[in-house]
């Protein structure tokens, strides 16, 4: 397989969410155009409304472009069945509240398909700490144990490419220590990670490549070495920012 | 077509009512209609009056008042498995098809919410097929729920009187069909409100005007205006009054043309099917 091929590649993409009645609203993103190389952990930065979870929602067909295109694997990212090959965790998401933790994993199991299951199930527990509690109800799970399970539900079906939209918020920082050893363990499998996070110094931390996004545009996208030469990573976002809204 | 997925969905449907207790609260309200019938009922033949049967509540003979003074009640036994299927299809119409709208429709809209539809359609399924699944999972509920009640009331029947009559478990499949029906434009309402009050009240106004097709004639005959509306409503609505038509006919308590059947169920079904169409056209097309 190439080492070097883009899992992720979208071109000149551009979404306006409409008004009501189809009046114009805002311009979420406005020809972005990105790639991301399979192995890559790739972070994906901006202030609120910057438009990072637009463009995450497009690559999984949960929002469509107005114009351009994405491409997952080479493919057209519409197409269903390469959601077999990608793992999301959505910074609001809602776990079914009313099952036990290890059967509502078993659920979105069976929603990627698999049919040998428990032994993944129990290993994913294992991993996010939740062994102990597997027969508790969702309901009865703190943020950060619910944060760990949404993760282990992204995880299930091994996939190649992992989104994580603020995959550390709820956490407690030993629950954030453990996402980062985590997502340094399934680059070295050779998975691909786009995170789209606030904490600069996570990003910083476990990123190959970082893309600032600022009001729909790209400002700044390059190794974290390219952009760090000089300042911290937090500084030249600040400086980036502040400077397109002069 | 991911048939696993789909299977998960009406699973989880299924599970999703169980935990919000309306699904425990219908089955409990059928089992305590059978349990009622079961022990609270009695039935016992007339000596020397073969097929005339008399009724006890509770132990308590139900008696009448008559010329010649107080009687025991005396009914055939034809008569009685005929009135107790009327009043099974009273109760499941409408007050089983609309608990079933209540449950179901408040399931439908709980897929639409934000976080949880985010998880659902980033996985290997098509959105058609999430739709279809969750749709058939309410249907499916009310399908089970109907069919013990209608099951187990014809076999407690036949067990109290003798009388074997299919004729309530196919009426019971037919309201099946007309809560399908009247699921489809819920569902669809749902999806375009993202909730449940203003599907539900869509859905009941709409089935009120359905049944305004009984009343055509009614209606021409005070305005040619409202006649034209009526008929209108009754070509594009489900035939609900004609269907009720049919359940009557099953229990042998009405009379109900070939053609009308198949008329009926036909359209309603055509009605349903465009509503489902135009959930999934909508839902296949809508940004979350």
């Amino acid at each position: 397989m190439d080492g070097h091929r883009n899992v992720v590649e979208v071109i000149q993409l551009q979404k306006r969410y409409r008004g009501l009645w189809g009046r114009a609203g805002v311009e979420a993103l406005k020809g972005v155009s990105l790639t991301i190389a399979e192995g890559e952990i790739f972070g994906l930065l901006g202030p609120n409304g910057a438009g990072k979870t637009t463009l995450i929602k497009i690559l999984l067909g949960i929002t469509f472009a107005d114009h351009g295109r994405a491409y997952l694997f080479g493919q057209d990212s519409q197409r269903v069945e390469l959601r077999r090959l990608v793992g999301y965790l959505p910074e609001d998401y809602q776990l079914p509240e009313y099952v036990r933790a290890w059967k509502a994993l078993d659920f979105f199991a069976k929603l990627y398909g698999m049919g040998e299951r428990q032994a993944q199930i129990s290993e994913l527990l294992r991993l996010s700490g939740l062994e102990d509690r597997r027969d508790s109800k969702v309901r009865e799970y703190s943020k950060g144990m619910r944060q760990r399970l949404a993760l282990a539900q992204a995880l299930l079906h091994k996939p190649k490419l992992l989104i994580l939209d603020e995959p550390t918020a709820h956490l407690d920082p030993i629950g954030r220590k453990e996402v980062k050893d985590l997502l340094v363990q399934l680059k070295r499998d050779g998975t691909t990670v786009l995170i789209s996070s606030h904490v600069l110094t996570e990003i910083e931390r476990i990123c190959d490549r970082v893309a600032i996004l600022h009001r729909g545009q790209l400002l700044k996208e390059g190794t974290v070495e390219e952009l760090t030469q000089e300042k911290s990573l937090e500084d030249v976002f600040v400086e980036l920012v502040r400077g397109a809204q002069e | 077509m991911n048939a696993l997925a789909f299977w998960a969905i009406i699973e989880e449907s299924w599970r999703e009512s169980w935990a919000r207790r309306t699904s425990i609260a219908l089955a409990l309200i059928v089992l305590g209609l059978l349990l009622f019938f079961a022990f609270g009922v009695g039935v016992r033949e007339v000596e020397g009056q073969p097929g005339m049967i008399t009724i006890s509540l509770f132990g308590v003979k139900l008696r009448v008042e008559t010329l010649a003074g107080e009687q025991s009640f005396v009914i055939p036994k034809a008569d009685f498995v005929q009135a107790l299927e009327m009043l099974a299809v009273g109760l499941l119409i409408p007050w089983g098809i609309l608990f079933g709208l209540f449950i179901t429709t408040g399931l439908f809209s709980s897929m639409l919410v934000r976080g949880r539809l985010y998880l659902l359609l980033s996985k290997p399924i098509a959105r058609w097929e999430l739709y279809l699944a969750r749709y058939t999972g309410g249907v499916l509920l009310v399908f089970v729920t109907t069919l013990l009640f209608c099951v187990g009331l014809s076999l407690l029947l036949w067990l109290k009187t003798g009388i074997v009559d299919v004729g309530l478990i196919a009426a019971g499949l037919v309201v099946v069909f007309i809560f399908a029906v009247l699921y489809s434009f819920a569902t669809l309402l749902a999806l375009l409100t993202e909730g449940t009050g203003v599907a539900l009240v869509a859905t009941l106004v709409m089935w009120g005007l359905a049944g305004l097709g009984a009343w055509r004639d009614s209606l021409r005959a005070l305005s040619p205006t409202l006649g034209s509306i009526a008929d209108v409503l009754y070509y594009i609505l489900p035939k609900v009054n004609d269907l009720e038509a049919i359940i009557m006919r099953l229990i042998g308590a009405g009379e109900s043309s070939i053609s009308n059947v198949l008329f009926s169920l036909g359209t309603s079904a055509l009605f349903a099917g465009a509503m489902l169409a135009l959930g999934i056209y909508i839902f296949s097309r809508r940004d979350y």
